[in-house]
């Protein structure tokens, strides 16, 4: 029994992960064309999540957990918009190094890994109750 | 862990059901297949962690235990084993401890050296949970059947 509910503390663990990245995911798919606020400055720079396996006595094994969150460091992209508040002294405006793809096929990931670890609390959820069962004999 | 005790008291003095080979077997069997999903739990909770490598149960440990306890010779009425391969409930003794996880990679690894396969996983999970549930309908089987025989015992 212990272990049915270790089986299921790490993998809520799991759904914690993926929902924070999820968070991340959404920010940078938001703030795709949030550029400088002052002439010249950096505009939003996309943001990643990084994650890694954590032993947990309490949780009876080895959880995931957000190590931290990185700035993306690729280049911005630029375009010639002197009438953009955040252009610099030549008309270019700094774009964020956000590329909608890549959100979405990480967003895919998120999502699948996410309904991985739903699939893992039903099932030793499954197993649980069908060992309670036995004590209504 | 899964531990029922059970005590059953007849003319003879008390009677553990976990004592009873079949209930033991079958507790041990499920020890070790809540424990796998747990640790199938970990593999799929670190899908995204770079560098990680799954883990599975050795089931050669667990089996050669098992096979091991049964080569020992018990007494009284038993069936007669025909093949090697049968089990020989005659004796008991607990299991649990006789079987770890070990590396166990899926069959790809991204770039960053992740190892795990979410559909690799997932296969193993259910075949756990259908393993699992098989035990505890044997469970509740041989259950009524020990029931059955105190029912006419008490008659």
């Amino acid at each position: 029994m212990a272990d049915l509910e270790s089986a299921s503390a790490i993998a809520a663990s799991g759904l914690r992960v993926q929902a924070a990245r999820m968070r991340i995911i959404s920010e940078n798919m938001a703030n795709a064309d949030s550029t400088s606020t002052t002439p010249g400055g950096d505009p939003y720079r996309r943001r990643s999540l990084a994650f890694k396996a954590e032993l947990d006595k309490e949780m009876g094994g080895r959880g995931v957990e957000v190590y931290g969150v990185r700035g993306d460091q690729t280049p911005f992209r630029v375009k010639f918009d002197p009438a953009n508040p955040g252009a610099g002294a030549d008309g270019f405006v700094k774009l964020p190094n956000v590329d909608p793809l890549i959100e979405l096929v990480d967003m895919r990931e998120a999502q699948r890994a996410y309904e991985a670890n739903l699939n893992m609390i039903e099932s030793a959820r499954t197993m649980k109750s069908r060992t309670l069962d036995l004590l209504r004999r | 862990m899964l531990n029922w005790r059970l005590t059953i008291i007849g003319q003879h003095g008390g009677m553990d059901i976990g004592e009873i080979p079949v209930f033991n077997a079958l507790r041990d069997k499920m020890s070790f297949l809540a424990a796998r999903q747990r640790v199938l739990s970990e593999n799929v909770a670190n899908a995204s962690t770079p560098g990680f490598v799954p883990r599975d149960m050795n089931t050669k440990s667990f089996d050669s235990a098992l096979a091991a306890q049964l080569d020992m010779a018990g007494t009284g009425v038993h069936m007669i084993r025909t093949s090697s391969g049968h089990m020989d409930l005659t004796t008991s003794k607990d299991l649990s401890g006789n079987y770890r996880s070990e590396v166990s990679p899926d069959s790809d690894v991204t770039m960053d050296g992740n190892a795990v396969v979410l559909e690799d996983q997932m296969l193993k999970v259910s075949r756990t949970r259908g393993d699992y549930e098989t035990m505890v309908a044997i469970y509740q089987r041989a259950m009524s059947m020990l029931q059955t025989a105190v029912k006419v015992a008490s008659r």
